[in-house]
């Protein structure tokens, strides 16, 4: 009998304690199915429970080079020959920078022979007597560089990079190849001996200027650069543009559409549910839906919140708790390339178009990451750049220069405001012919603040101006966008 | 004795005036005709240059809101100067508030002697237009011998 009810009590030793370890286990299931569901995830359970996030990570990998890209290629014939531009996107732009990355690895493992303040003239004569010529919009700093690029080592003494020129087979050079990297600060030059390829050889030069040269490509930019128009010149040495003969030119129009639900007042269910479909590509019932005092519609949750402003700025703010631990350039990166890539895939509003690293600032603990877009023209013709203008945000009045602004700290996204629109090719090309010159005498003529400025001019372009009024249903075109040290001035091309 | 000292100090003060009334009638004469500046020519960069390409860029920045600037180059045969038109087919143009003047030229073989001729609307520099003369030799394109042997050399030609 006894042995019976020690038999017994044995088995029910053994049940309970099995009945404990699953409750634990589903405990562990429960904690960590919340968890990932939220942007403070613990990374054991994150990595047990997949979710979104651990995909975007894969593709982080695929895009972290993408938003580094140099958004201006320029082949050149030497000074006062051809300065050809290589469209964006297009095989030859793709062959360039695939090369010019090979170029840039190997450059990157020694030390430069020479350094040199930057003196504006010089490097102007460097762009314009040197075949290739890659520039950024932004300076890259150096560790974003070499983890985008997957470069091991880096010269100690290079800040990032804003500019580069490369020359293979130097002949001032002794033959080697030569390659020219500007930071904010100075010019490197650097003497590469040990490298084999040829990607970029006086061969493969000759083969992509014939195929883009003007008398075979009549979609091709044949520029000047400013440094030929003489030293004494006002213009930014290093400056491209069609300085003395026009140039013709083609451009999309675009139909603009703003994101859905912003302009008029929100308060049924379905229409919270249309809003949520088109930001995250499905209906999550972990975001309590809602309006602000301003109309905004806000989707909330313990540690986030989207608010969705009337001029189609949409904001993700982390509301939860913060250490004050100082964080990682490279790490607060990853985490905004890795919130691009998550907006990207879910919402077409930031799909479709191409974007490009444009500041990077610190501020505190965290770091501040500005991002542009371009809109892809197709058929190999490049890219034209969106210049975002008079947005504000409506409850703190502050303005809006860039497309999307994200501030990061290693461990999460803590603001991110971007501007949501989806452009849609309106008809075919459009012909435009414009040279430098008349513009700039058109912008003077016709803008008061320009009226009674002078030169210099910082920059210049061809943009498609986004302001919050050209935003719904309406046509874009693209316009002539003088940059000087008060602001910006656009004028549309015609 | 006195008296022929006033005398020598009359006539030395009026040497002295004529000096005067003299040297400023030198001054004052052209400052009447005086040329105004209305244009910085940057490119060429000097009154000589030689240019390796056919086609030359002119440029300069102009200093008033309206400016009219007309090319020419000395034609040989016929002994003087003669329109020069750019390779947008003008000669003469204006440039506006903008300020900027850059056009391309297409040069001979050899010595260019090209001149740049710029006014304002105004009368005075309608009258006395700034002049700048240039001389541009177009040697034709440098070739470089050094690389021939060096792809020879090696292989590549």
């Amino acid at each position: 009998m006894i042995k019976e009810s020690r038999t017994f009590s044995f088995y029910y030793e053994k049940f309970r304690t099995l009945l404990l370890m699953l409750l634990i286990i589903l405990c562990i299931v429960q904690i960590g199915i919340l968890w990932s569901s939220q942007s403070g995830s613990f990374p054991f359970l994150s990595s047990i429970f997949l979710d979104s996030k651990n995909s975007s990570q894969v593709s982080i990998d695929k895009m972290k080079e993408d938003f580094l890209r140099p958004h201006r290629v320029v082949l050149s014939k030497g000074y006062d020959g051809d300065h050809i531009i290589v469209p964006n996107g297009s095989d030859e732009y793709n062959i360039l920078w695939d090369s010019a990355k090979e170029y840039l690895a190997e450059a990157l493992k020694s030390k430069p022979s020479q350094i040199q303040s930057i003196n504006e003239e010089m490097w102007g004569l460097i762009v314009a007597k040197n075949p290739y010529y890659f520039e950024f919009k932004t300076e890259i700093p150096i560790e974003l560089v070499c983890w985008g690029l997957d470069i091991k080592k880096s010269s100690d003494s290079i800040s990032g990079i804003d500019r580069m020129v490369i020359y293979p087979e130097d002949p001032e050079n002794s033959y080697y190849d030569t390659l020219y990297l500007r930071d904010k600060s100075n010019i490197y030059t650097f003497t590469i001996s040990n490298y084999d390829g040829d990607t970029l050889d006086t061969a493969q030069f000759n083969t992509l200027i014939n195929k883009l040269s003007p008398v075979n490509n009549p979609n091709s930019r044949n520029y000047k650069i400013a440094v030929e128009t003489g030293s004494k010149t006002l213009l930014p040495k290093d400056m491209i543009a069609p300085l003395s003969a026009s140039s013709n030119e083609k451009y999309l129009d675009l139909n603009m559409t703003s994101f859905v639900g912003v302009r008029g007042h929100t308060s049924s269910l379905v229409d919270y549910e249309a809003i949520q479909l088109e930001l995250f590509g499905e209906v999550r019932n972990d975001y309590y839906p809602d309006e602000d005092a301003y109309g905004s519609v806000v989707f909330k949750k313990s540690d986030s919140i989207y608010r969705i402003y009337k001029n189609s700025v949409i904001e993700y703010k982390y509301i939860g708790n913060q250490s004050g631990e100082k964080s990682r350039m490279i790490e607060a990166y990853q985490k905004a390339v890795s919130f691009i890539s998550e907006v990207t895939d879910k919402s077409k509003y930031m799909s479709g178009v191409n974007i490009y690293l444009s500041s990077v600032g610190e501020q505190n603990n965290s770091y501040i990451f500005k991002f542009d877009y371009s809109i892809p023209q197709g058929d190999g013709m490049g890219d034209v750049p969106v210049l975002v203008k008079d947005f504000i945000i409506p409850n703190s009045g502050t303005p809006l220069n860039n497309a999307i602004t994200i501030e990061a700290t290693s461990k999460r996204v803590l603001l991110c405001r971007w501007v949501a629109f989806n452009p849609k090719a309106n008809g075919d090309y459009r012909d435009y012919r414009w040279n430098f010159p008349e513009y700039v005498d058109t912008a003077y003529n016709s803008i008061a603040e320009l009226k009674n400025s002078d030169l210099p001019i910082k920059d210049y372009g061809i943009y498609y101006v986004v302001t919050d009024k050209k935003l719904n249903g309406s046509t874009l075109s693209p316009s002539f966008v003088l940059f000087n040290k008060s602001g910006n001035y656009d004028i549309p091309l015609n | 004795m006195v008296f022929s000292g006033v005398n020598h100090m009359k006539s030395k003060l009026l040497i002295f005036y004529i000096i005067i009334a003299v040297t400023l009638s030198l001054f004052i004469l052209p400052a009447s005709a005086e040329v105004v500046h209305v244009i910085d020519i940057t490119r060429p960069v000097a009154d000589t240059e030689i240019a390796e390409n056919e086609i030359f860029l002119l440029y300069g920045e102009c200093i008033y809101d309206v400016t009219t600037i007309s090319l020419e180059y000395f034609d040989d045969e016929a002994g003087e100067y003669k329109p020069l038109k750019a390779t947008d087919g003008r000669s003469t143009f204006n440039v506006g508030k903008g300020k900027i003047f850059a056009k391309d030229i297409k040069l001979k073989k050899g010595e260019n002697y090209i001149k740049i001729t710029a006014h304002t609307n105004t009368k005075e520099s309608k009258e006395n237009p700034e002049i700048f003369e240039f001389t541009i030799t177009y040697s034709g394109e440098k070739k470089s011998s050094l690389k021939d042997v060096f792809d020879w050399m090696t292989g590549k030609d």
